[in-house]
C-alpha cells in the first residue's frame, strides 16, 4: 500500500476508534519520545544537539516497528537554538536523561502585564530577567547564529513531518501546532511557565480571586477565537486523526474546587463545541485523570479520546465509558520479562478493550528513558498489533 | 553591557532594529511568525 492510502486508512482506523465503531483492526499510536534515541544506540545529548542524529532515530525506529501514528517525529526539543544562544535556559539534558527545571515568568503580581502587554513585557522584563545582565551582551553575531539555528530547525519540523508522512504514511494527529496556535489554557501556562508548579500551588489558595479573573481573561482571549473557529467549521478535518490535540497536566496538582474554578469553565465550552459539531478531540491527560472523570462522564460518544498516562485503563473505561481511550501498555508490560507476556497482555486488551470499540493502543506513558521498554518487547507487540503471531 | 547601552533592549524600537539585522530580506514577509516562535523558545526553552 502506498504511504498515501495508508495514510487514509490509519486516519479513518483512529476516527472510527474514537467514535466506537468496529475496525478490522486497533490502531497503535506510538507515545515514544526520546526512547527512540537509546533504542538506535546512540545517547540523548547525541541526539538533542544534532538534528541529523535524531533524525537517524526516528528512523531507526519507523523502520523497525510498524506503528500508525506517532507521538514524536524528534522535533521535541530545541537544544540547537537555546545553546546557540549561549545562556542556560530551563530545560536540561545528559546522556541519560532530560528535564525541565521549575520556573516562574511572572509574579501574581504581573499576571496581568504579561498578558495585556504581551509582546513589551516578555521582550523588556521576562527576557532580561531570565538571562540577567548577559541578556543585553549578546552580541549580533550571537544572534545572527541563533536565528540560523532556529531556521534549521523550523526547517527539520517541516522535513520530519514530510519524511514520517510520505515514507512511512504516519498521520498528522490534529490541526493545532505551535506556527498556527495552540490550545492553550491558561491554568496550564500558570503552571508551565508564568508562575510554576510551587507559586501556582500557593497563589491557588492565597490569590484564588486574582487568578480566577486571570484565568477568564485569558481563556476568553486565548480559548475564545478557537471555540469561535471550531462552531464556524465544517466538522471533522479527515486530513488529521483527531480534531484537536489538548494536553492536560496542571490538574495534578489542583484539587476539584480548583480545577472547576481555574480550568473547567472554558475547556468544557470548549468541548461542548467540538461536540457540537461532531468533531472528536484527543486529550493527553498526564498523570492522573481519574478523580475528575465525571466532569468528563456527560459527552457524547465520539466527542473524547481521553489518551491516559498513570491511570489505569480498566477503570477508566467504567468510569468515563463514554469517551474513547488511548492507552494501556504499561512500563511493566513494555519490561516485561518474557516478550510472551507482553504480547498476551497487549492480546486481552485488544480482545476486552477492544471488543467494545473506542480503545486505541498506546503506551501509557511518554518513552523517555533507556529502561521504559525492552526493544523485544516493544517489537512484538508491534508485530502483533499488525497481523503477526506471538 | 547594560540596558541603556544596548541597541535591542527596548520594545518595539530595539526589537525592531535587531530583527531587521538578524532576518534576510527575503524572510522578511514573515517575520512575525518566525520572531515569535524564535521569542517563544528563548522563554520558555
Amino acid at each position: 500500500m502506498d504511504s498515501k492510502k495508508l495514510r487514509e486508512e490509519r486516519i479513518q482506523l483512529f476516527r472510527d476508534c474514537a467514535l466506537f465503531r468496529p475496525v478490522k483492526r486497533i490502531p497503535h499510536f506510538a507515545n515514544a519520545v526520546t526512547w527512540k534515541v537509546f533504542d538506535a544506540g546512540h545517547t540523548l545529548d547525541e541526539a538533542l544537539t544534532d538534528l541529523e542524529v535524531m533524525r537517524e532515530c526516528v528512523i531507526h525506529f519507523l523502520d523497525r516497528y510498524t506503528v500508525d501514528g506517532l507521538m514524536d517525529t524528534g522535533i521535541r526539543n530545541q537544544f540547537t537554538v537555546t545553546e546557540a544562544f549561549g545562556l542556560p535556559g530551563y530545560y536540561y539534558y545528559d546522556s541519560e536523561s532530560i528535564g525541565i527545571r521549575d520556573h516562574m515568568l511572572c509574579t501574581v503580581d504581573t499576571l496581568f502585564d504579561y498578558m495585556r502587554d504581551y509582546d513589551r513585557f516578555v521582550w523588556e522584563e521576562v527576557l532580561p530577567e531570565k538571562y540577567g545582565d548577559e541578556w543585553y551582551d549578546r552580541d549580533l553575531s550571537v544572534w545572527k547564529k541563533t536565528f540560523g539555528e532556529y531556521l534549521r530547525y523550523t526547517m527539520f519540523i517541516v522535513k520530519m513531518a514530510s519524511l514520517t508522512s510520505r515514507k512511512y504514511g504516519i498521520p498528522s494527529l490534529a490541526p493545532n501546532n505551535p506556527m498556527t496556535g495552540t490550545i492553550n489554557f491558561a491554568a496550564e501556562e500558570l503552571m508551565a511557565n508564568l508562575l510554576g508548579i510551587k507559586e501556582l500551588s500557593t497563589a491557588m489558595r492565597r490569590n484564588a480571586s486574582l487568578l480566577k479573573d486571570f484565568t477568564q481573561e485569558w481563556d476568553e482571549k486565548k480559548i475564545g477565537p478557537q471555540i469561535e473557529k471550531v462552531l464556524a467549521s465544517k466538522g471533522p478535518d479527515m486530513k488529521y486523526c483527531f480534531d484537536a490535540s489538548i494536553l492536560m497536566l496542571v490538574h495534578n496538582i489542583m484539587n476539584t474546587k480548583q480545577f472547576e474554578t481555574f480550568y473547567w469553565p472554558q475547556l468544557e465550552k470548549l468541548l461542548r463545541a467540538y461536540g457540537k459539531k461532531g468533531m472528536n478531540a484527543r486529550i493527553f491527560a498526564e498523570g492522573s485523570i481519574l478523580r475528575f472523570a465525571d466532569y468528563f462522564s456527560s459527552f457524547d460518544r465520539g466527542t473524547l479520546t481521553m489518551h491516559i498516562e498513570n491511570d489505569d485503563v480498566f477503570e477508566i473505561r467504567s468510569s468515563m465509558p463514554n469517551v474513547a481511550i488511548m492507552g494501556g501498555l504499561t512500563t511493566e508490560v513494555l519490561r516485561a520479562d518474557h516478550v510472551r507476556d507482553a504480547v498476551e497482555y497487549t492480546k486481552m486488551l485488544c480482545g476486552t478493550l477492544g471488543a467494545e470499540g473506542g480503545f486505541i493502543l498506546s503506551e501509557g506513558r511518554m518513552l523517555s528513558y533507556r529502561n521504559d521498554a525492552y526493544s523485544a518487547n516493544y517489537k512484538a507487540i508491534c508485530d502483533f498489533m499488525n497481523g503477526g503471531g506471538i | 553591557m547594560d540596558r541603556k547601552d544596548c541597541f535591542y533592549a527596548s520594545y518595539p524600537e530595539g526589537y525592531d532594529r535587531l530583527v531587521k539585522k538578524i532576518i534576510p530580506f527575503w524572510l522578511r514577509p514573515a517575520k512575525d511568525m518566525l520572531m515569535r516562535l524564535l521569542v517563544t523558545i528563548l522563554k520558555d526553552g
